[in-house]
């Protein structure tokens, strides 16, 4: 396992990419899996940074762990932060079908996250929201 | 920055060059530029996306806004996007309105 904590602002954000996807290198995932990867942590980290911790004068911190799945090649990245109660899995989805000029602009992130990764789960405890994501690797085909 | 774009606008079409990766960072930039074009009559925005290797939902939303607030009477073309960047418009339902080919004649 791997873990990296730190201070959950913009000026992080390429870092705590950088280390989902380098603990995601010989895990067996395709190009476009390893993309996917990338787009998930993209959104949740955002998310995090953007509205975990309105309240708070500072930024607050996020932990990040990157497990390796024992059953079957693939990953496990849980996110951990201590701010407001949020659970990603109670957003609705956007209707994907409306004409574009009554689409709503937001709402779409979450949406790839849940579409992208083989699960997604979300747990609050005592004071922290712990959303952990996993990717089976169906690798190239 | 983690994408170069540039933007021109000739005989009402708006032709938008976009390279490396469309996210948090590089797509408020890049939306900045397309407020620019308000207000202007255009009949096509044409994306030239041959070189985007990645598009998060932040980049989506300025595609949504080129639109919604640019050419809302315009077609918006996207041209030579490589399957990652495919897949998430078509996931999300942007190939709905989008018109997405190989290549672009005037």
């Amino acid at each position: 396992m791997a873990q990296l904590e730190t201070i959950a602002t913009m000026d992080n954000l390429e870092r705590m990419i950088d280390f989902v996807l380098s603990g995601s290198k010989g895990v067996g995932f395709s190009r476009k899996e390893e993309n996917e990867i990338h787009l998930a942590c993209e959104e949740i980290l955002v998310n995090i940074i953007n509205h975990a911790y309105p309240e708070l004068s500072e930024p607050g911190e996020v932990l990040i762990r990157c497990t390796r799945l024992a059953r079957k090649p693939g990953i496990r990245i849980e996110f951990i932060d201590s701010g407001v109660p949020f659970n990603p899995l109670n957003n609705p989805d956007p209707d994907t079908a409306l004409p574009v000029e009554e689409r709503p602009i937001g709402g779409l992130g979450l949406f790839i996250v849940r579409n992208v990764m083989s699960s997604v789960e979300y747990r609050r405890t005592g004071n922290q929201n712990r959303l952990a994501i996993e990717k089976i690797a169906q690798g190239e085909h | 920055m983690t994408a170069e774009y540039g933007v021109e606008l000739r005989n009402r079409t708006a032709r938008i060059t976009i390279k490396g990766k469309l996210d948090t960072t590089s797509a408020p930039g890049l939306s900045e530029e397309l407020k620019k074009l308000q207000g202007q009559e255009i009949d096509r925005v044409v994306f030239f996306v041959n070189e985007l290797e990645y598009i998060s939902s932040a980049g989506l939303r300025v595609i949504i806004f080129a639109k919604q607030k640019v050419g809302v009477k315009a077609d918006i073309y996207f041209i030579g996007a490589q399957q990652a960047v495919l897949d998430i418009l078509k996931m999300t339902g942007l190939t709905n309105f989008l018109i997405c080919q190989d290549s672009y004649e005037e």
